[in-house]
């Protein structure tokens, strides 16, 4: 093992350990960590518990007020609000996941090869970047979206994946720059490491909270696209999700028919995942950057 | 970077227009098979009444379909250059571009209002809140909008359809006007604001949250800049300083925000539009899909691009002209 190593996993160990004793007194980070583990138990719990099917039609009686059997009521198809909330919730978070999951390693890729490298490649990326910026993505998602005949959740996520990549890719790139021409960075050039072995152990880990955060907003980004996707009909049909929910019960008219419990839970259940995430990305910006805790 | 600011921005906008031109062109044409035939099939298999031979040949002569994709793809671009987008295969008679011209200013007008509201309520806001970060009111003000900014416009139009044209019907369910009411002009146009109120307001709600917490952020770096300290020394009053000095630094960056997040309103309100029945593009969209109106989609998704990257485009030529900072390098 070369010196250098051991010093650099040292440091990493120590930043590690500094940041985790952060956490803890980071408010937002920790507020919005606790909301979202309350969510992933609440409805991976509910999809356990629930006697009912969330997706097959007509499995429970129509139209039913909430109760106790029923704690959210049915639906005008005949399938139970709680169950469908529960199992749309973490599909929902499945769909988030691996569209984020796919298009923030797709913005590690474009802008660690563009900022690192620079040139022509860097230029032709960064273009690229902002063309998919500046392109209105849920047109053209609606677009791929209404020709794919039959859509389940995985390909959901990948197309949706198309365009999560691309404000990622922006934001990392200027940390990149910034980071490619600090002191120890040039050092470990000196010291014989090549550009993969510089990236991997000494700007990832420097910049890892920045990446949390963007991947925080990655995953909210492609879930606000699925359900946009899912409320205009082009969702998957076989299955539930958030915006499915939403999509049935603007077919049948819930909101102008006074059924609240119907549109109403999915709302609150979008809202506290959208927070949480939001709350976690402020958390880690702050750890990233102690300046932006505005006193 | 290495290209000048100017003529960066054209090679995006450039790029952008060519790529929705391009996905409009080769999506459609991945469907192995005629794609109208395929489409026609598949329409009359769900029992949807479908236009008869003379809507194939007219399809087949507007978009040469059986000529070679690189001599399509140029009478594509010609066609697209004089604006013909086809024929609607659910409206036949009917162009695409006719049922655009009639559903388009519905969407501009509801969106430039609720997109300039927006910002002005919201960047001014922001930067009140930022400005005194240390009160209590506006730390309030501040929670209440980073809790709205979280929220989208669809949840909250649904919210708002319920409470205020269901339990309270104080406005319409739908529809943009009254139909087959006699109004004068001015009548017309209270009818008309009376129905898009709604729309516009779950729309400015979220969108004022957004603004609100950028134009805060914004102004704590801003206050701890030296000119506001200079100023302070100098004696000016804290109303003068915030609105000569601070608020003029906070609002500017914001413009470049406007272009950005143009897309993100215009796509957000399609389900806005459908939600409330509003007969703008997005409602117009939402029934295309349903009834599998490809060529009705493809022009309208073409529509959305255009009008979004221009719109971007536009305002990024005018900002290095308001701010002076900025330089067409």
């Amino acid at each position: 093992m070369k010196p250098s190593d051991s010093i650099s996993k040292m440091a990493l160990v120590n930043t590690i350990v500094a940041k985790a004793s952060f956490v803890r007194s980071n408010r937002y980070m920790f507020a919005g960590l606790c909301v979202f583990v309350g969510i992933v138990l609440f409805s991976s719990m509910g999809t356990v518990v629930i006697p009912y099917h969330p997706v097959r039609i007509g499995n429970v009686p129509r139209d039913l007020l909430p109760s106790y059997e029923h704690p959210l009521g049915t639906d005008s198809l005949g399938r139970d609000i709680l169950a469908q909330l529960c199992f749309g919730t973490l599909m929902s978070l499945q769909v988030g996941f691996i569209a984020g999951i796919v298009g923030f390693a797709v913005a590690l890729a474009v802008s660690f090869i563009g900022g690192y490298r620079g040139g022509n490649l860097d230029s032709g990326l960064t273009i690229l970047t902002e063309v998919f910026l500046t392109t209105p993505s849920l047109v053209i998602l609606i677009l791929i979206a209404s020709l794919v005949r039959r859509i389940d959740i995985p390909l959901m996520a990948l197309i949706i994946s198309t365009f999560a990549w691309a404000w990622p890719a922006k934001t990392m790139r200027a940390q990149v720059l910034s980071l490619k021409e600090r002191g120890f960075i040039y050092l470990s050039k000196l010291s014989g490491l090549n550009s993969v072995e510089i990236v991997v152990k000494h700007m990832i880990p420097n910049i890892l909270p920045f990446l949390g955060s963007y991947f925080a907003v990655v995953v909210s980004a492609a879930i606000l696209s699925a359900v946009g996707l899912e409320v205009i009909g082009l969702g998957p049909r076989d299955t539930t999700t958030l915006g499915m929910i939403f999509y049935w019960a603007m077919m049948h008219s819930a909101v102008t028919r006074g059924l609240i419990w119907w549109w109403f839970p999915p709302c609150v259940m979008l809202f506290m995942i959208f927070l949480s995430l939001f709350l976690v990305q402020k958390g880690l910006d702050e750890i990233a950057n102690p300046r932006l805790k505005s006193r | 970077m290495g290209l000048p600011y100017l003529v960066r921005r054209t090679v995006v906008y450039a790029l952008s227009l060519l790529g929705g031109v391009i996905i409009n062109f080769v999506v459609p044409r991945l469907i192995p098979g005629n794609p109208l035939q395929a489409k026609l099939m598949e329409l009359q298999r769900m029992g949807i009444r479908v236009a008869g031979q003379d809507f194939v040949d007219k399809y087949m002569r507007i978009f040469g379909l059986n000529e070679p994709l690189h001599i399509q793809f140029i009478n594509y671009l010609s066609s697209l250059a004089q604006g013909n987008l086809g024929v609607s295969i659910t409206r036949f008679p009917m162009e695409v571009k006719e049922l655009i011209a009639i559903y388009f200013p519905w969407t501009i007008a509801l969106l430039c209002t609720a997109q300039l509201l927006c910002f002005l309520i919201g960047v001014p806001l922001g930067a009140l809140v930022g400005w005194r970060t240390n009160s209590k009111a506006s730390n309030v003000v501040f929670a209440f909008f980073l809790v709205l900014s979280q929220m989208q416009y669809y949840t909250v139009a649904m919210t708002l359809l319920y409470l205020l044209a269901f339990v309270l019907p104080i406005f319409p369910t739908g529809a943009a006007y009254t139909y087959g009411a006699d109004y004068n002009a001015f009548q017309f146009i209270l009818d008309v604001m009376w129905h898009a109120a709604l729309p516009a307001v779950s729309i400015i709600l979220v969108g004022v949250g957004g603004w609100t917490l950028a134009a805060r952020g914004l102004m704590v770096g801003v206050k701890n800049e030296d000119y506001i300290a200079l100023a302070k020394a100098k004696g000016l009053k804290d109303r003068q300083i915030f609105l000569s000095y601070a608020l003029k630094n906070t609002l500017l960056p914001q413009i470049t925000d406007l272009a950005i997040t143009m897309g993100f309103v215009a796509t957000g309100s399609i389900l806005v539009e459908v939600i409330f029945g509003y007969p703008g593009m997005g409602f117009l969209l939402y029934r295309s899909i349903t009834s599998l109106d490809y060529p009705l989609i493809q022009g309208i998704s073409l529509m959305y691009v255009l009008g979004v990257t221009t719109a971007a485009f536009i305002v990024e030529l005018l900002y290095p002209v308001l701010d002076p900072r900025v330089r067409y390098e």
